[in-house]
């Protein structure tokens, strides 16, 4: 791979299969219509406080969790709310948990995430206006009173911590007593409520955090939970709208998939969640300009040098024949046999990649289910 | 015994010895044929083979010189067959089971009770050479008829009815090769009350008003709801399975795990919604399904609920049809008497084709697995030890008799108490026939074939119009796609510009027989979708799930 640089004219294999978790290699390219909503929706909620729900559709490997982890990275929420001339929102990406308690295991995600020594640095200017804000949300003085002691810095915050993970016990759960804290967490509703007050904290006045946005990965799982976990899971949902009436963005991904017995995954979403739903936002397989719009894009941005040809080191009918023979499947299967066919290339030194080179490794590169 | 063979002799059109078999060939492929043991042993020095392995018999001099060689006749045997090399070319389909059927009834005319056995197979001859095999049946008649020159005449004389073979299959029978069978029974098991359809018609409505209905009261609301309905069904002329209404739901209860079985309902977390396929029919029932009085059923109603019970009932379903396909006229105790056994025939049929199967006996495209045996085995032995059998069977029976009513496929003479088949049961069961031959063997799961042929057998059961279709496939297509185009508004769902395949192409396949007279198969329109050339949609199928969904491309 040596001269991989020189002669591909690339930094590096730009065909990633499964979405990236290294942030700089994290980049969007082409579907300007998606990242355009995306934008939007995220800009609103920066914006103005009403709290939204949005449902992400599309097949596998369409992008949705690219989606998530691209409008996760600060640098682009940074962008979008210096637009708005607002703070940057708050955000977080966790999947739908399939276990047996799955309202533990999102509050526990989202807990693993919140870095309380930051926190208090960033909120501690506004403190006193947060606890007087506290003691006007709900009447459950155990949740106010474990809310005020993450943001006050004389409680240790690693004992906090501990304490938020239900790990403290009888004896050092004394040493909260003064704070008001008398009791462990700990069925649902302290976890939703829990996360709902503190969602609710963080976007105070729209002051250090503009909103929350909490995006929801593989949520089709839905369909595999048991029945309680079904309604546990839905009757989160609505609380922590309910709950978290301003500020709140909640991004749900689902696969666009047909099941047994039902037509798609609506029925594991109850009304009252559906209700809530303010846009729906789909993915859909790639057409041949929109393809081909993204790979110019995308082999721009990984692009070493320059070259007149967009596709170099790939010809433009090499391109338009692999489109035309994969018909229509995902990003993830393109992705798949134009990564195939670099590597392939690489390997036996074949460049510019041409119908020739293609042809030779077509019955590698392209693989037909069924 | 002379005298018959004589007879045998000058009414074929040719007969001859073939390995301890004399059998007499008549004219449409047809045999009768005698086994028997020879005097002196085929391992003995003096056997003569040469003989016995083929030799024509032409005067009544070679029956006697075989006489005198002859020990005893070991069984009498009609047998049709069809050279399966032939397919390729023919120009149309021929019924072996349906053969064998018209024969059968010709033996119960003469005397009931006069057959051992039969079935089908294929004989793929000597193992050394490549043949292409031949599907046959066999009727084994019982020993007392034998040397019955009444009954030999009988049997002889010239079949009046051969069936044909709608035009639809011969393409299937040219291919030669099976239709995927998976190989699971369909069996719903029911309560005695299910007997009329018209209340899953009435559940249409009651889910129009209540979309989602909790598992714990639901059987209660549909009592509730189907109260009004009580004078309707005393009108109709199939007055049997009302729903009273009860403290706790228990009468409509039976109706609702019916509806469940036949996927007319989805439970999901103990809550009732629509079925996937019943919304179809929800969306149709206003153009199609009125009528004067809503236990009757429309033509609309009958392909629908006709097709539901061929695909989860496939096995009692058939297995009564065929009981009154043989007997014609029958009463209900004699159903009864019969059925378990006729059950337990049909499974052992099932166990061998696929022993064989599994044996390597067949070709290779008939794929089966150690599972399928051990399921048909669960079945058999729960079937053979069915206590108070009449009991359970009067559960099993009653709701298909009225099904079958409902259908019109059966009539009902009370004056003599017995059940009659209609032309329409008759035409139903030949098409069931016609599946078993497509494949060579008796099909144990119908769906594949309900996928490919319900319009068409349909059309050919009910309508006798038969309509033939445009040969105009564009015309056809463009008129499709606007159906499915339709859908997308009809079974919206969720997920923004998508439509569940199997609401869109059963949506399809019903507006185009009904309004256009077009007959389609679901497979077809599917197929259809799946063409490159294709380029309205994006249609995605998803193997297992065995539905898939459709986009609109943009």
């Amino acid at each position: 791979m040596a001269d991989f640089k020189a002669t591909y004219k690339l930094k590096t294999n730009p065909f990633r299969l499964t979405p990236a978790t290294n942030h700089d290699e994290l980049v969007w390219a082409g579907f300007k219509e998606v990242k355009e909503k995306f934008e939007k929706r995220i800009e609103r909620s920066i914006r103005i406080p009403n709290s939204t729900l949005v449902l992400n559709w599309g097949e596998y490997g369409s992008g949705k969790t690219h989606a998530a982890r691209f409008f996760n990275k600060k640098d682009v929420l940074r962008a979008l709310a210096d637009k708005t001339g607002k703070a940057i929102p708050y955000s977080t990406v966790i999947s739908l948990p399939k276990g047996k308690e799955p309202i533990y295991s999102i509050y526990i995600s989202v807990i693993d995430k919140l870095n309380i020594e930051e926190l208090r640095n960033t909120f501690s200017d506004i403190v006193g206006d947060v606890n007087t804000y506290i003691d006007s949300i709900g009447s459950n003085l155990h949740i106010q009173s474990v809310l005020k002691a993450v943001f006050n810095s004389d409680i240790q915050h690693l004992d906090i911590k501990k304490y938020l993970y239900g790990n403290m016990n009888a004896t050092e759960l004394k040493s909260l007593n003064a704070a008001g804290i008398l009791r462990s967490l700990k069925d649902d509703t302290d976890y939703s409520s829990i996360l709902a007050g503190l969602f609710s904290c963080l976007t105070y006045e729209k002051q250090k955090y503009s909103c929350v946005i909490l995006w929801i990965d593989e949520f089709e799982d839905i369909a595999v939970l048991n029945n309680a976990n079904i309604d546990k899971t839905n009757n989160f949902i609505r609380e922590i709208l309910d709950n978290v009436p301003n500020n709140f963005l909640l991004f749900l991904n689902l696969t666009q998939s047909a099941l047994i017995s039902v037509e798609d995954l609506g029925q594991y979403v109850y009304e009252s969640v559906k209700s809530r739903i303010k846009e729906r936002i789909s993915f859909d397989l790639p057409n041949p300009e929109v393809f081909k719009e993204y790979l110019r894009e995308l082999i721009g941005l990984f692009r070493e040098g320059t070259d007149d040809n967009h596709y170099f080191p790939f010809e433009e009918n090499v391109i338009d024949k692999l489109i035309q023979e994969l018909g229509n499947v995902s990003l993830r299967q393109f992705n798949e046999s134009l990564s195939l066919l670099l590597e392939l290339s690489d390997m036996d030194e074949k460049c510019p990649i041409n119908t020739e080179v293609f042809d030779s490794y077509k019955q590698e590169i392209i693989w037909h289910k069924d | 015994m002379r005298e018959i063979l004589e007879y045998y002799l000058n009414a074929c059109q040719q007969a001859m010895i073939h390995e301890n078999e004399l059998s007499f060939e008549f004219s449409d492929h047809y045999l009768i044929a005698f086994s028997f043991d020879t005097k002196v042993d085929s391992d003995d020095e003096n056997f003569d083979n040469e003989y016995y392995s083929y030799n024509t018999i032409s005067s009544l001099s070679d029956v006697d010189k075989l006489l005198g060689q002859v020990n005893q006749f070991t069984s009498l045997t009609i047998k049709g067959y069809e050279y399966l090399g032939w397919r390729e070319d023919l120009t149309e389909g021929k019924s072996i089971t349906n053969e064998m059927y018209s024969f059968v009834k010709k033996v119960n005319s003469f005397q009931k009770g006069a057959i051992l056995n039969y079935y089908t197979h294929v004989n793929f001859g000597d193992a050394m050479c490549d043949d292409a095999g031949s599907y046959l049946f066999h009727i084994e008649i019982e020993k007392h008829l034998w040397w019955n020159i009444e009954f030999s005449r009988h049997i002889v004389k010239k079949n009046s009815n051969t069936s044909r073979v709608p035009e639809f299959y011969t393409i299937f029978f040219r291919k030669n090769q099976p239709i995927k069978d998976d190989k699971s029974i369909p069996i719903l098991s029911t309560n005695t009350k299910v007997r009329r359809l018209g209340y899953f018609k009435i559940l249409s409505l009651f889910l129009d008003e209540n979309k989602q209905i909790p598992a714990n009261s639901i059987n209660k609301r549909f009592e509730t709801f189907s109260a009004k309905y009580k004078g309707l069904l005393k009108e109709n002329e199939f007055n049997k399975g009302l729903i009273s209404e009860t403290k706790n739901g228990i009468s409509a209860k039976p109706y609702i795990e019916a509806a469940t079985d036949i996927e007319l309902l989805n439970k999901i977390n103990n809550i009732f919604y629509v079925g996937k396929s019943f919304k179809v029919y929800q969306s149709l029932k206003h153009e199609y399904s009125n009528s004067s009085n809503i236990f009757e059923l429309t033509t609309f109603d009958k392909i629908y609920f006709l097709e539901r019970i061929l695909k989860n009932d496939y096995f009692y379903f058939s297995n009564l049809l065929e009981l009154f396909f043989v007997e014609e006229k029958i009463a209900y105790s004699e159903i009864v008497s019969l059925f378990q056994n006729k059950l337990i025939k049909c499974l052992g049929i099932y166990k061998k084709q696929n022993q064989y199967a599994l044996e390597g006996y067949k070709s290779p495209d008939y794929h089966t697995d150690r599972k399928v045996l051990n399921n048909i085995d669960t079945i058999l032995n729960r079937i053979k030890k069915w206590e108070k059998a009449d009991v359970y069977l009067e559960h099993l029976i009653m709701p298909r008799l009225n099904w079958m009513l409902d259908f019109g496929i059966i009539t009902y003479d009370s004056f003599n108490n017995e059940y009659s088949i209609t032309e329409v049961g008759l035409k139903l069961f030949k098409h069931f026939c016609i599946w078993d031959d497509i494949n060579t063997e008796k099909i144990i799961s119908s769906n594949m074939f309900l996928k490919r042929f319900m319009v068409h057998l349909f059309d050919d059961c009910y309508d006798n119009e038969n309509i033939a279709n445009s040969d105009d496939i564009k015309l056809i297509l463009e008129k499709a796609y606007k159906y499915i185009e339709d859908s997308f508004k009809l079974f919206e769902t969720l997920a923004p510009n998508r439509v569940t395949a199997s609401q869109a192409a059963n949506y399809t396949k019903y507006k185009l027989y009904f309004d256009d007279h077009i007959k389609v198969g679901y497979d077809f329109i599917l197929n259809k979708l799946s063409e490159k050339e294709q380029d309205k949609f994006i249609f995605k199928y998803q193997e297992q799930y065995q539905d898939g969904y459709i986009q609109i491309k943009k």
